[in-house]
């Protein structure tokens, strides 16, 4: 009996264990800074969008 | 505040970088190809967008083009060795320590050896806040698999750390070192 209790918790101090360490490894990417590259794409992506609705809008 | 975002679904594009990267990285596990997947995952959902319905779950429509992208390279790409469920990985297994916490070298390591799909799973349940529900949805299967692919990812890695979740902390470990651990600890203490 106590040693089923020790086996469960033993198992769910290393299930937190896992999974602080897996938000850990995630955070540390989540809080670094946007490469440029990928702001970059999307004003270029935004501006093309722009001057593609101005294009349609004169052919009319 | 309402519950609708905001009428063009592109303009929140920027805000889901961080999460994005986070979730390229859980998968590629090297910085500059999961700069490449994102981008591949931003010019895709943008030329996309109308099949985006408003309403719906932007980060997990997002999250489902990045990891569709990754897994149709890695089919594309060079043919690896196929190891899903790690098996030749672990034979690397880095033994506990003591007190059987884990070091979060010793975490990353076992965490690099899983495979993709291992690590995916465990991201988006145990680090990305996503539940068992949108984890489905993000990767296109029942609930009750992703609940048994977590369930075996967390004992895959468990054992990576020679860690036996929980059932025999030793296990996995054979006889000889077992007995070199034995003496080891009687000249520590």
């Amino acid at each position: 009996m106590y040693s089923d209790m020790s086996a469960n918790n033993s198992r769910s101090k290393i299930r937190d264990q896992i999974d602080e360490n897996l938000k850990r490894i995630y955070d540390e990417t989540l809080n670094e800074q946007i490469p440029d590259r990928l702001n970059q794409l999307l004003q270029q992506l935004k501006q093309k969008a722009e001057g593609a609705d101005d294009d349609r809008g004169g052919a009319r | 505040m309402t519950d609708q975002p905001a009428e063009d679904p592109r303009e929140m594009l920027v805000s889901y970088l961080p999460s994005l990267r986070a979730f390229a990285m859980s998968l590629t596990r090297n910085r500059s190809s999961a700069d490449d997947l994102v981008q591949d995952t931003i010019v895709k959902a943008w030329t996309n967008i109308e099949k985006f319905a408003i309403g719906t779950n932007l980060q997990a429509w997002l999250f489902t083009i990045l990891r569709n992208t990754y897994y149709s390279s890695l089919r594309k790409g060079r043919r690896e060795v196929a190891d899903p469920d790690g098996i030749h990985a672990q034979a690397l297994f880095v033994k506990p320590d003591h007190d059987a916490r884990l070091a979060f070298s010793d975490f990353q390591r076992a965490f690099d050896k899983l495979s993709p799909e291992h690590r995916e799973v465990l991201t988006l349940v145990g680090a990305s806040g996503f539940s068992c529900e949108e984890a489905a949805e993000t990767m296109g299967v029942a609930v009750g698999t992703v609940k048994s692919r977590a369930s075996r990812a967390r004992k895959r890695l468990s054992g990576l750390m020679g860690l036996a979740d929980g059932e025999d902390a030793f296990s996995g470990v054979d006889q000889a070192s077992l007995a070199v651990m034995g003496r080891s600890g009687m000249q520590a203490a």
